[in-house]
């Protein structure tokens, strides 16, 4: 999966405008960010790539960047 | 552990939930989150409204008052009652334990043995199997009593907690039964080991109420509690219950001899619609025979939902009919509960309101 798809599931997650987000920013600045987001997350990650994230990596995450690190099988 | 007890059924149902109802729409100004955030979580989780007690109602004022409508009805004797088995894990005293004050309550006979089980969501089966064991020891009419006012230790701002929560009661009457037919298969698994991730942490021996102890904080999420409020790691469950609960099921039935598809109903505990619809999917089972909507008309109330759960779904079809189920309920503990047998041909299943303020005759005074 290249950074294009990746960005764009995680705008789905979000329900943000294609194209809203880039790797550099700040989660702390996107409101859409909450914790039914990081749900939607969870189950992506269980789904797509097969992996059991934990809350405490979920709330370490500081930008886009860091979520997209783990968006790997 | 894995148990097959024979010749037990149950032969009633009655839930009491309490009058009094809380809605979500009025509770988003509590939280600490943009409401349109909370809005969405709302539909996602099914929350739409939940009943939770008045601080005059206790768990066994909502117990007491479903069996004095059973005994006021004729639906149940309670000269009949060989026990009263309680389920709870909030009491009217830390002395004596629940069973006790409802035996007070409703004036039962001194033969009438009384238990109290300090459980939560995986309670209602755990209190089957000890109905069932004392029935294969001879009892012949047990009254599997679970009863929750605990929506209290849920922190209004904490919007992890609050907004799922509820109360009620349950009563299932569990008789001997002449048919071998008749009986349950049960599978419990526990995992003590991560039982942080939903924990009330303060208010008994390790950690007693204190001035400290009551200090409301906002955690990373933003959420507010003190450490006398229920804290749940939300992801650690959601991933307990999609990792844990498919197998328990598929073990549950093999073991009780039934194919998955042929379960008419699979009666779970109640934590929100989004879990329930996963867990459906990941079964898998159609969703219609898996109900999630509990949560959205009633709220979570622990040990209470399998009862709710069937008098507010399978009413009718249970007193006409009779059909196979697996019961299971996941939780706090960590705990995994499961029950496969025949439910129906029942001589009640109903869900009554109980009017709030304390202790209630049936039927209630105005």
């Amino acid at each position: 999966m290249d950074i294009k798809e990746k960005l764009a599931k995680l705008e789905d997650i979000m329900e943000l405008d294609a194209g809203t987000l880039r790797p550099e920013m700040s989660l702390e600045e996107i409101e859409e960010w909450d914790s039914l987001a990081a749900l939607s997350y969870v189950v992506m990650m269980t789904d797509d790539f097969g992996k059991n994230v934990t809350g405490a990596e979920i709330r370490a995450f500081k930008t886009v960047q860091d979520i997209l690190n783990t968006m790997e099988k | 552990m894995k148990s097959f007890i024979p010749s037990v059924t149950i032969q009633g149902i009655c839930a009491t939930v309490p009058a009094r109802v809380s809605r979500f729409a009025d509770e988003l100004k509590e939280f600490p989150f943009p409401e349109k955030s909370s809005i969405r979580l709302g539909k996602v989780m099914g929350f739409k409204e939940h009943r939770i007690s008045d601080p005059a109602t206790t768990p066994c004022d909502l117990a007491s008052y479903t069996l004095d409508y059973l005994f006021h009805t004729g639906k149940l004797a309670r000269e009949d009652l060989d026990a009263i088995i309680v389920v709870s894990q909030t009491a009217d005293h830390p002395i004596p334990g629940n069973s006790k004050v409802i035996h007070g309550q409703l004036g039962l006979s001194g033969d009438t043995h009384c238990v109290d089980l300090y459980e939560n969501c995986t309670g209602f089966i755990s209190g089957l199997y000890a109905a069932s064991t004392m029935i294969a020891a001879g009892a012949q009419k047990i009254a599997l009593i679970t009863a929750e006012t605990g929506a209290c230790y849920a922190n209004m701002r904490d919007r992890n907690t609050y907004p799922l929560v509820g109360d009620a009661a349950g009563v299932a009457l569990i008789c001997r039964s002449q048919s071998p037919e008749d009986g349950f298969h049960f599978v419990f698994h526990h995992d003590g080991a991560h039982r942080a991730a939903l924990l009330t942490p303060a208010g008994r021996m390790r950690m007693p109420y204190s001035a400290q102890t009551a200090e409301v904080q906002q955690d990373e999420m933003g959420n507010f509690r003190s450490l006398n409020d229920l804290y749940m790691d939300g992801t650690a469950v959601f991933q307990f219950v999609m990792n844990q609960v498919p197998p328990l099921i598929r073990e549950v039935c093999e073991y009780a001899g039934v194919a998955v598809e042929d379960i008419a109903y699979h009666l779970t505990h109640q934590p929100n619609r989004f879990m329930l619809e996963k867990l459906a999917d990941m079964i898998p089972v159609p969703r219609e025979r898996l109900f999630n909507n509990v949560v959205e008309n009633f709220g979570n109330s622990s040990s209470c939902t399998i009862p709710v759960n069937i008098a507010f779904n399978l009413k009718d079809k249970l007193l006409a009919d009779k059909f196979p189920v697996c019961l299971s309920a996941f939780g706090a503990g960590l705990s995994l509960a499961a029950a496969c047998g025949s439910l129906g041909g029942l001589d009640f299943c109903e869900l009554i309101e109980h009017p709030g303020q304390g202790a209630h005759r049936y039927p209630p005074q105005s």
